[in-house]
């Protein structure tokens, strides 16, 4: 049974999980735009895999880490 | 969305097209100045205090970076744990702009993503979609 799981956790991250036939992973441009349109910080990993998961870093974090805190 | 996370601390920000000095306590913390301010004063209304008006200062790449007392910080609720311990004003609008940011993806993923897959039959109409919150994490699960 193909599933699609998008999470967001408490830091703001985003992770896209897809799991079935390796059709599914197509979807995954319909994520990257829509999050892209949001934020303007979308990035993509391209995976062979069947399963794949990504982290979109929560823009706000990565400036904190680029300030050392 | 920055002035959505701030407003969620129950302050509000003040916006300028020119970057604004930054109001302070010892005469060197006026030289900064910011294109978005927290007035000091703003900070009253929530019940906590800062010597110096807290600004973000827009950078080349569109990001801003926060300017704030370095020395003595504003320490406001946390929005993780509002009932816990006061966290300083630095770290509270972080989370504050992490909420604000992961609903909003949520929201994204729900009301235009998922339906426009079914619509375009990428996947089947009668998918089932469900919203699980556990903690402070946010899943939305599609199977079919």
């Amino acid at each position: 049974m193909p599933t699609i799981t998008f999470t967001v956790d408490e830091n703001g991250n985003t992770s896209l999980e897809l799991k079935g036939p390796k059709s599914l992973h197509k979807l995954k441009a319909d994520f990257d735009k829509d999050l892209a349109e949001l934020t303007g910080d979308a990035k993509t990993v391209e995976r062979a895999d069947l399963t794949e998961k990504e982290v979109v870093k929560n823009p706000a974090q990565a400036q904190a880490q680029k300030q050392g805190r | 969305m920055l002035l959505a996370a701030i407003a969620t601390l129950g302050l509000q920000a003040e916006v300028f097209e020119k970057a604004h000095r930054l109001s302070g306590y010892y005469n060197y913390d006026n030289k900064q100045s910011a294109e978005i301010v927290i007035p000091k004063a703003q900070f009253g209304r929530i019940g906590s205090y800062s010597y110096v008006d807290v600004g973000f200062a827009k950078t080349a790449d569109g990001s801003y970076t926060m300017l704030t007392d370095g020395h003595i910080p504003a320490m406001v609720a946390d929005p993780k744990n509002p009932s816990g311990p006061k966290v300083k004003i630095e770290d509270a609008v972080q989370s504050a702009y992490a909420k604000v940011n992961g609903d909003s993806a949520i929201k994204t993923v729900l009301t235009k993503t998922i339906p426009r897959l079914k619509a375009l039959g990428k996947i089947p109409a009668n998918a089932t979609v469900r919203k699980q919150t556990v903690g402070g994490t946010t899943r939305v699960l599609v199977s079919y």
